[in-house]
């Protein structure tokens, strides 16, 4: 076959420090003047963009339509409408436009523990690039969305000993080829072709489905890359999907149908890496399996429709789906012998067929935007529980089952209207307040991890936007943790931006998983984010 | 693309104040290590040694509550017959007695 062998040669050619070279050579050429025009720089790319505006347009009656033309966007989609609005409305231009951004950032992660050592503490130094293109007219077009990361090594090959994109050169089916120092993700890559009534794509694709600001029960697609937990942007935490998709303009609503032919594994952690849990109940120490992909069979295909509507002001969804579950069970499956090391647990990311149902739902009323979404599943896996407080009568791998399962979001954006409180306050002030809850059925499986979350932030900014403010909060109830994230930013307002953050955490802990907040696992990884962006145009 | 340096300074010298990290630390942790000797009842050279220090021998405890009595359980280095347990953040005391024990898994 072709192309497990392209696979593995790009697999070796990406491997080590030959990525940070090829990086460096694009980082160059992208550098260099002129060889592909960003976006503002033609007329002809701002006119295809008004033109896509205008095919999106047609269909604003449908809110599912708007939904997806933001996420048609994705994180630039602001600016790629600032760009439009600035821009006078050109003809549409007879030939293929290329246009182009790219955001290059430096982020650092430094655990604060007072203990350690500067170079002990900083865990993770790490360069990053994120080009998004577009090649084609505003109906037929190529679009990618790139990201390009690896920790410059050849400047201090001593930070971040205990943090790896993998641990071993991989290349994933959604084109995330990961070393251990450098890794490069194909979010998106796809070809659009929109008609009349119709939209079809077909790629790598990350479908936002769903109403919820943080945890999405209706994202059944797409692998959420947990190496960082919660603590990476949230556009970031989506890996897309090679698949292929149709989206038809029906009267008053639309339909989206998705067919994705090959599961993707959702990324974790690697043992020893500083995002790891490193044990559980103080005596169970840890390894994680590969997080190997389910089978390339017609049995593991995955297929998924959404029907949106807008009545009275509400925008409101349909779904459903059945394939791979994109999150996987972390079955406990077998006791580790290495030799100078405690006996440890195996545990194994599996992966099971599943069915969805799920509906969503939003609408404002003055200040406010209300949401709800929920996904019912009669089938989805998780592993029998069993005593661990007599670890001799443990029995490896833990049995599976499938049941019912439930999960759902309810919550609302407030906009508060500051400048009413601080006249000439002209910064957006937004509170938003989420709480998710996941349930199986049978009392016997183990409990989902994610779960019984209510979050909160608060975000806003200062001085003609120069300066911007946030503060996460987010409360595990059912057995007691809190993670603090206060953010700070100062954009330069020419490309630069500076951002500084502290993340605290703290979960129960009485050495019972059943009682432990999964926070616990991660207390002793406060740490402090620094970052400087620089997007460009 | 220019970068005024200025920034970058700022940025670090912000970044180094909020951290705060002291020197390195001069605790040096508490290990255990010792070597052993298999008598002829091992099955198999190749067997795992399982070597295990526990706060109590008695036997109830060890069956029924063992959590509460085994603080650590690692594998022997069968090439060298050495051990080295490490016990920086088991809570040891010294006024308690703890005992050390070491077992061929046979079937491993």
């Amino acid at each position: 076959m072709l192309l497990p062998k392209m696979l593995r040669f790009i697999n070796r050619f990406f491997s080590g420090t030959r990525l940070v070279s090829v990086l460096i050579f694009i980082g160059c050429a992208v550098a260099g003047s002129g060889i592909f025009a960003p976006v503002s720089a033609f007329a002809g790319d701002e006119a295809a963009f008004v033109e896509e505006s205008e095919t999106e347009d047609t269909f604003t009656s449908d809110p599912a339509e708007s939904d997806t033309g933001a996420q048609d966007a994705g994180e630039f989609e602001e600016d790629w409408e600032a760009s439009v609005d600035s821009g006078k409305k050109a003809e549409e231009p007879p030939g293929s436009a290329f246009t182009w951004r790219m955001e290059a950032a430096f982020e650092n992660i430094i655990q604060t523990d007072r203990e350690k050592h500067l170079e002990d503490a900083w865990k993770k130094n790490e360069v990053s690039a994120l080009f998004e293109f577009q090649y084609g007219t505003a109906d037929d077009y190529l679009f990618s969305l790139t990201g390009l990361y690896f920790f410059p090594t050849f400047l201090n090959d001593t930070i971040g000993d205990d943090y790896q994109y993998s641990s071993e050169s991989n290349t994933c089916r959604n084109l995330r080829i990961s070393g251990e120092s450098s890794e490069v993700i194909f979010r998106e890559l796809y070809y659009n072709v929109t008609r009349k009534k119709f939209r079809l794509r077909a790629g790598n694709q990350i479908y936002g489905w769903g109403t919820a600001d943080f945890i999405n029960a209706t994202s059944y697609f797409n692998p959420s890359d947990f190496r960082e937990l919660l603590f990476k942007d949230e556009d970031q935490v989506a890996l897309g999907v090679p698949s292929v998709s149709g989206l038809f303009f029906l009267k008053g609503f639309t339909v989206e149908t998705v067919f994705v032919p090959v599961h993707t594994a959702s990324p974790y952690p690697d043992t020893g890496n500083f995002r790891a849990v490193k044990e559980v109940e103080g005596s169970y120490p840890l390894i994680f399996g590969d997080d190997d992909p389910m089978d390339a069979n017609s049995k593991n295909f995955g297929y998924g429709a959404r029907l949106a509507a807008t009545r009275e002001g509400v925008d409101f969804s349909f779904s459903g789906y059945h394939g791979p579950d994109h999150s996987p069970v972390l079955v406990p499956f077998s006791t580790v012998l290495i030799e100078n090391q405690p006996v440890s647990i195996l545990v194994q990311p599996e992966y099971f067929i599943v069915d969805y149902l799920g509906a969503d739902a939003s609408f404002a009323r003055g200040d406010f935007t209300f949401q709800a979404e929920a996904a019912y599943s009669p089938n989805k896996s998780s592993f029998v529980k069993q005593d661990t407080t007599r670890p001799q009568d443990l029995t490896f791998p833990y049995d599976t089952e499938k049941t019912d399962y439930l999960a759902y979001s309810l919550g609302f954006n407030y906009f508060i209207p500051l400048q009413k409180i601080l006249p000439g306050h002209a910064g957006e002030s937004l509170f938003i307040m989420e709480w998710y809850q996941a349930q199986y059925f049978d009392d016997a499986v183990e409990r989902p991890q994610i779960t019984d979350f209510l979050t909160c932030r608060f975000q806003d900014t200062y001085l003609d936007d120069r300066i911007s403010l946030s503060m996460t909060a987010i409360f595990e109830t059912r057995n007691t943790g809190v993670i603090l994230w206060p953010k700070i930013g100062y954009d330069f307002q020419n490309g630069f931006k500076v951002e500084a953050g502290y993340v605290s955490i703290d979960g129960h802990d009485e050495g019972d998983y059943r009682k432990d907040s999964i926070f616990s696992y991660y207390d002793d990884n406060d740490f402090i984010m620094v970052n400087v962006r620089y997007a460009f145009p | 693309m220019r970068f005024r340096n200025s920034y970058m300074v700022i940025l670090m010298a912000a970044a180094l104040g909020l951290v705060g990290c002291g020197e390195k630390s001069d605790d040096p942790g508490i290990f255990l290590s010792g070597t052993y000797a298999l008598g002829p009842a091992v099955l198999s050279e190749d067997a795992p040694v399982l070597v295990a220090l526990v706060s109590s021998i008695d036997r109830d405890a060890l069956e029924n509550h063992p959590r509460d009595v085994v603080i650590e359980y690692m594998v022997a280095d069968r090439t060298t017959k050495t051990f080295r347990m490490d016990l920086s953040d088991k809570k040891i005391s010294p006024d308690q007695d703890y005992y050390l024990f070491a077992f061929v898994d046979n079937k491993g």
